[in-house]
Order: structure tokens, then C-alpha cells, then sequence
């Protein structure tokens, strides 16, 4: 860059300001009960939104996450779903009485509404960026895959939405072993594809989609 | 559950999201030097902003509003994530691959990723928004003359950091190494 100081300013000013801005990305309708806060859709759309809202929402496909068992994940997942189902009892809780669950997680009852989403914050299952999943990459990919990916696998019987795309989340449905449904995601078709191929190649679990 | 509300058009929202959303983001980005989290706290920013935004009484004011609010935010989750962060982070700063930036322009992520928090988020007020010092200050919550100090500071850095390389020159290993 420039030496000149003006100069120097005026680029990074420009660098700055012509960034890149993500398009608002359509979540796709997981053709169930709807989250609880549709307005968390409306953009950037988040693969735990819909996993944890359809967990919050009740029915048949309690997300209970069997990927950290499976694949030696992060335990930071494990913790984070003990609170959706272990035995806080959470997901009883915030049905029944949403906002004595809401307080007794140390959430203000005014941002009840954020519930959902706060649980994933909280929990440390936010966007997965490339150092939390740097061990499975590395592990199963060969750190081919730059990005993020959660490979899910649910114990109940759980319906998926069909493997599909939105925006630069790609995803894709399938089974497991013991047939559980299991839910691959990614920020690229090739990612998801590499993906596919090293858990083929590990045998960790087997997709059929 | 999430109670009454003032129910303004969903065209509105989205009128005033989509106003917003590109600049929350890109301070997003400068502050955090992350696509994938700048996408999260500008939405949560959003988010927790709408339904509260009727009470704020001086519509001028907004920006600086929102600005305030992505902050405690980032602050916040600065302090969650600590524990999980890893030892080399500018190693490890994750740029999509769709995202579609220059090579100066991810040199300057990285560059301002080596300063200090404090520092950086100035620093990005003030090339990105061309806030005055008094309104970054009210933003900082601090005193104007530690924002210009911060400011000249992480101005210093910056200019240390692209002083000894080329445009496009092998950033990483500089950053890595400094």
C-alpha cells in the first residue's frame, strides 16, 4: 500500500466500505410447525435456528445431537445440546413455562422472544467458523474444506427438509447408521460433496440420501 | 409468547433491515475479522433493535444507536467465546471462499485484526463511517481523547504493518511472524 498518507486513508476507506455484504438468505420451511420468531429467517439463515426451533417447537424430532459420540466432535456440542435436553430439562421447561425457563438461564423474560436463538448463542453453537471444526476438517477432509460444516444426527425419528440449498448454506439429508435420520451442512456444494465422500471413506456413518 | 406487538408492515422491517444490514455488517467485519460471526452479530443487532426502535426519540440519533448495541454485543460474545478461541488466531481467520475480496482488502481484515480490541473498533468507526471523534466516543462510551488516541495508534499500526510488503505481498507469513 501506498506510503503517502492521504493516500494510505483514502484506500483503506475505500477497502472498507466496498466489503462484500451477504444477501439476506430465505430459510427453507422444514414443512413443520414454524420457528418460533419467524423475523430470525429473514436473513443469514441458520442451520441451529431451524434445528433448535424445531427441537423448541416440540413434535416428533427432539434434535438430540449423537455427531460428538459419533465422530469425537468438540464436547462443546455435547454441552451445548445437554442444555435442550439434559436435565435442565430445557425444552420442557421453555413449552410449558417459557419464561421461568427464560429466567432461570439468566435471560431477561424481555428477550424471550431471542430465546432460541440465545440457547445456540449461549451454548457456543453459533456459526461453527473454521477453528472450532478444525480437528474434524483436518480428521475427515484432509483440510480441504475451509469454511464450517455440522454433520447432525438425530435419535428420534426426525423430519428432514429435502437436501437443498440457500444462499451459500448447502445441505443434505439422508441416513445414518441405526437409520438415524442424519442432516450434513455446509458453506459450499464441493465442501458438502468432500464431506460426503471422506464420512463414505471413514464408515463413521453412512449417508443414503 | 413473544406478546403484543406494535405490529408495524413486515415492509417496514425489512425497509429498515435492509438499510442498516450492509453497514452493521461491514463493522461487523472489520470488528470481529470474521464473514460467518459479522453475519451473526449484525442480525442479532437487527434483531434486538427492531422491536425496541419506536422508543428511541431522536430518529438521528438511530445509527449511533445501533452501533452502541452491535457493540455490547460483540463485547459480549468476545468475552463467551474466550474460552474456545484458539492460541493463533490470525492462522486460523476464516475468509470464505465466496466471499469475494481483494487481496488489499484482506490484508486490511488482517491488518486490523492485529490490533488491540480497543483500537479496532475505533479505528474502524472511523474509516468506515467517518464518525467524528465525539460520536465514536459517545459510541466507546469513553472520553474523546482516548478515542483519538486509539485512533492515532491503531493508525500507527496499520501503517507499520503495510510498510514493509508490497500490495499483495505475502501477508499471512508477515502477520503470523509479527
Amino acid at each position: 500500500m501506498s506510503s503517502d498518507p492521504d493516500d494510505f486513508e483514502q484506500r483503506l476507506r475505500q477497502a472498507l466500505r466496498s466489503l462484500p455484504v451477504p444477501e439476506a438468505e430465505q430459510s427453507p420451511s422444514p414443512g413443520r410447525a414454524p420457528l418460533e420468531d419467524p423475523g430470525r429467517r429473514r436473513f443469514f439463515f441458520r442451520p441451529w435456528q431451524w434445528l433448535l426451533g424445531t427441537a423448541l417447537a416440540g413434535g416428533a424430532g427432539a434434535a438430540v445431537l449423537e455427531a460428538a459420540a459419533l465422530l469425537e466432535t468438540p464436547s462443546l456440542i455435547e454441552d451445548a445440546f445437554r442444555h435442550v435436553n439434559g436435565e435442565e430439562g430445557l425444552r420442557g421447561q421453555l413449552m410449558a413455562h417459557p419464561e421461568a425457563a427464560a429466567a432461570a438461564l439468566g435471560f431477561d423474560p424481555t428477550r424471550l422472544a431471542t430465546a432460541t436463538w440465545q440457547l445456540a448463542k449461549d451454548c457456543q453453537v453459533a456459526t461453527l467458523p473454521v477453528w472450532h471444526w478444525s480437528f474434524f476438517m483436518e480428521t475427515a477432509a484432509d483440510g480441504r474444506m475451509p469454511g464450517w460444516a455440522w454433520i447432525v444426527a438425530f435419535k428420534s425419528p426426525t423430519a428432514l427438509p429435502p437436501s437443498g440449498q440457500a444462499g451459500h448454506r448447502y445441505w443434505r439429508s439422508g441416513r445414518g447408521k441405526g437409520d438415524h435420520p442424519i442432516l450434513l451442512l455446509s458453506h459450499s456444494e464441493e465442501a458438502l460433496t468432500l464431506l460426503t465422500q471422506a464420512l463414505h471413506a471413514q464408515g463413521a456413518i453412512q449417508i443414503r440420501s | 409468547m413473544t406478546g403484543p406487538h406494535r405490529a408495524p408492515s413486515p415492509d417496514a422491517e425489512g425497509i429498515w433491515m435492509a438499510r442498516y444490514r450492509p453497514r452493521l455488517f461491514r463493522v461487523a467485519w472489520a470488528w470481529t475479522g470474521d464473514y460467518h460471526r459479522a453475519e451473526d452479530l449484525s442480525q442479532e443487532t437487527l434483531l434486538r433493535a427492531w422491536p425496541k426502535r419506536s422508543a428511541l426519540r431522536v430518529a438521528e440519533a438511530e445509527w449511533a444507536w445501533l452501533l452502541t448495541i452491535q457493540r455490547r454485543l460483540w463485547w459480549r460474545t468476545v468475552a463467551e467465546t474466550a474460552r474456545f478461541a484458539p492460541e493463533d488466531l490470525e492462522d486460523t481467520l476464516p475468509y470464505p471462499d465466496f466471499a469475494p475480496i481483494s487481496d488489499l482488502q484482506m490484508d486490511i481484515l488482517r491488518a486490523l485484526n492485529t490490533l488491540p480490541a480497543i483500537q479496532r473498533e475505533a479505528v474502524s468507526l472511523f474509516y468506515l463511517e467517518d464518525l467524528s471523534y465525539a460520536q465514536i466516543a459517545e459510541i466507546l462510551g469513553v472520553p474523546v481523547g482516548t478515542v483519538m488516541s486509539r485512533i492515532s495508534r491503531g493508525r500507527q499500526a496499520l501503517r507499520q504493518f503495510f510498510q514493509p510488503r508490497p500490495l499483495s505481498g505475502d501477508t499471512q507469513k508477515n502477520v503470523i511472524g509479527s
